[in-house]
């Protein structure tokens, strides 16, 4: 009895050479401890060098390896082929991004995104070191612990039927992050990061499908995170025109 | 130095979503009947307020469409409002945990909590309206 | 670039009250008025011309029933804009959007006027 195998159809895509993506089939060995990332390694390694596909820690920590695997945003370094074995597994690039190449796709348009909701410690002063370090109390850790588990690899902007859609949605990683810093005891950013937040392309074009949280390998709930800016900002809001002097624009 | 300015131009494709993507995934679908809802949610309030414009016409008119809605088709379309306002309604307080943390002092509620609180809350509220309008005179 | 949008929190907060009560209040609602009474479940008196009139005129139940039937519409305007966004139509946005939330509006102004003016 010969050895099991297990087909995988790859999506090729070499603007060289052709205007469209196409699938291309590969048999090879199965193994039930290996994960998509080890299948795609044998198929680069022993039968088609030209596959291309990013990946890195494959360990589930760094965010460069997602692709849809029957149709299902996933990271390649932390999907089983044995969930799948022995159907076929079909392998395209995260939906909703422009391909660059085969498996690859162009993530420009979240790298801006997330270079505009400002994911880093905002403050008005920066204590000089002389002061020492800001102390932050294990409660005030746990706020925001979830939504910094983030780890950009973007499955949830391949999830997202809006940004799909919509390609000026600021999308769930981005915000999720936003609401990240927004909840450190250190941060004082918040009015500055509203404005991209509450922009029409920020939390108001989310209607709460919720697949990226389904998605997130990391657990952090985007959605989440998305609805309680809402929340905050539609109390601020409402408080600000009874009060209007008490928040800044 | 931005090497995007020295890189040659790149031929990227770029996949066009089809108007239908809700027909491909059970997820979708059930996000878009979640949101279909809300037009039996409307339809119900307009036929209310209808029966209220009636109200003020006089009894005759009013007692008529009491009579009406005795019809199948109207029959029919309060059973599919209804099935679709209980869906609203377990959606809706489904997701409350997720919008809103509940918080006591350093206490907070476990999600499953919140959501059998409004859960409970709704029955409540249910049964006394049904108990205002069933025996009152 | 981005700008903080001024006016969706208004519309957020109209379609989260609505939806709030739309799912507290409507099914118990449907349940009455349009399947026990009908259907001859209960007497059909409770929701008779002679009742109605009388309930009508305690301001307390004219506040319930425009609590239960304003809110909702902005409920339902919210998510019927969004569907159709989401269902492919996104040019002549701002005209959609004015047609939900003004047939909203158009609907507030009705049930007011009814509850106010007519009875």
């Amino acid at each position: 009895m010969s050895d099991p195998t297990i087909t995988l159809s790859v999506t090729r895509y070499r603007p060289e050479q052709e205007d469209e993506p196409v699938f291309q089939e590969y048999e090879i060995p199965y193994q039930d401890d290996w994960v998509v990332l080890d299948a795609l390694n044998y198929v680069k390694d022993y039968v088609d060098g030209s596959v291309s596909y990013r990946w890195s820690c494959r360990m589930g920590v760094c965010g460069s390896c997602g692709v849809m695997v029957n149709g299902v945003p996933k990271l390649t370094c932390s999907t089983f082929l044995r969930d799948y074995y022995p159907g076929a597994i079909r392998i395209e690039p995260m939906a909703n991004f422009p391909i660059v190449r085969d498996l690859v796709v162009d993530l420009d348009d979240f790298m801006e995104k997330l270079t505009a909701v400002k994911p880093w410690i905002i403050r008005d002063e920066e204590k000089p070191l002389s002061e020492g370090e800001y102390l932050q109390s294990p409660d005030e850790l746990k706020e925001y612990k979830q939504f910094s588990m983030c780890i950009n690899c973007t499955l949830c902007y391949a999830a997202c039927p809006v940004y799909g859609l919509e390609d000026g949605f600021i999308g769930p990683a981005a915000l999720a992050l936003a609401h990240r810093y927004n909840l450190d005891s250190r941060d004082k950013g918040q009015d500055e990061r509203a404005h991209v937040i509450a922009s029409s392309e920020g939390i108001w074009e989310c209607t709460f499908i919720g697949e990226c949280s389904v998605v997130c390998p990391k657990g952090v709930d985007p959605a989440a995170a998305i609805q309680r800016t809402k929340v905050a900002t539609t109390k601020d809001w409402f408080k600000s025109l009874v009060m209007p002097k008490g928040k800044s624009a | 130095m931005n090497h995007r300015s020295v890189a040659p131009e790149r031929k990227l494709y770029r996949p066009v979503m089809k108007w239908t993507w809700w027909l491909k995934k059970k997820s979708y679908l059930f996000f878009m009947v979640r949101e279909l809802t809300s037009v039996f949610v409307a339809a119900f309030i307009l036929l209310y307020a209808y029966e209220l414009f009636l109200l003020s016409k006089g009894p005759q008119v009013y007692d008529l469409f009491q009579e009406s809605l005795r019809s199948p088709v109207f029959l029919l379309f309060y059973v599919v409002a209804f099935l679709f306002a209980l869906f609203h309604t377990f959606t809706w307080f489904g997701v409350l945990s997720k919008v809103q943390v509940v918080r006591l002092g350093k206490w907070t509620a476990p999600p499953a909590l919140v959501t059998g609180s409004v859960l409970a809350g709704w029955v409540v509220v249910s049964i006394g309206v049904g108990w205002f309008f069933l025996t009152r005179h | 670039m981005y700008k903080k949008d001024r006016t969706e929190p208004f519309w957020w907060g109209m379609f989260s009250a609505g939806g709030m009560v739309a799912a507290l209040l409507v099914p118990v609602h449907i349940l009455i008025d349009g399947l026990a009474v009908p259907l001859g479940l209960v007497d059909s008196e409770i929701l008779g011309y002679e009742r109605m009139r009388e309930l009508l005129t305690h301001p307390l139940f004219k506040l319930y029933l425009f609590v239960l039937l304003v809110p909702p519409l902005y409920h339902a305007a919210h998510r019927v804009r969004f569907s159709l966004y989401e269902l492919g139509m996104r040019e002549f946005r701002i005209s959609m959007d004015v047609l939900c939330y003004g047939a909203a509006v158009a609907g507030t102004i009705g049930v007011a006027y009814l509850l106010l003016k007519v009875f």
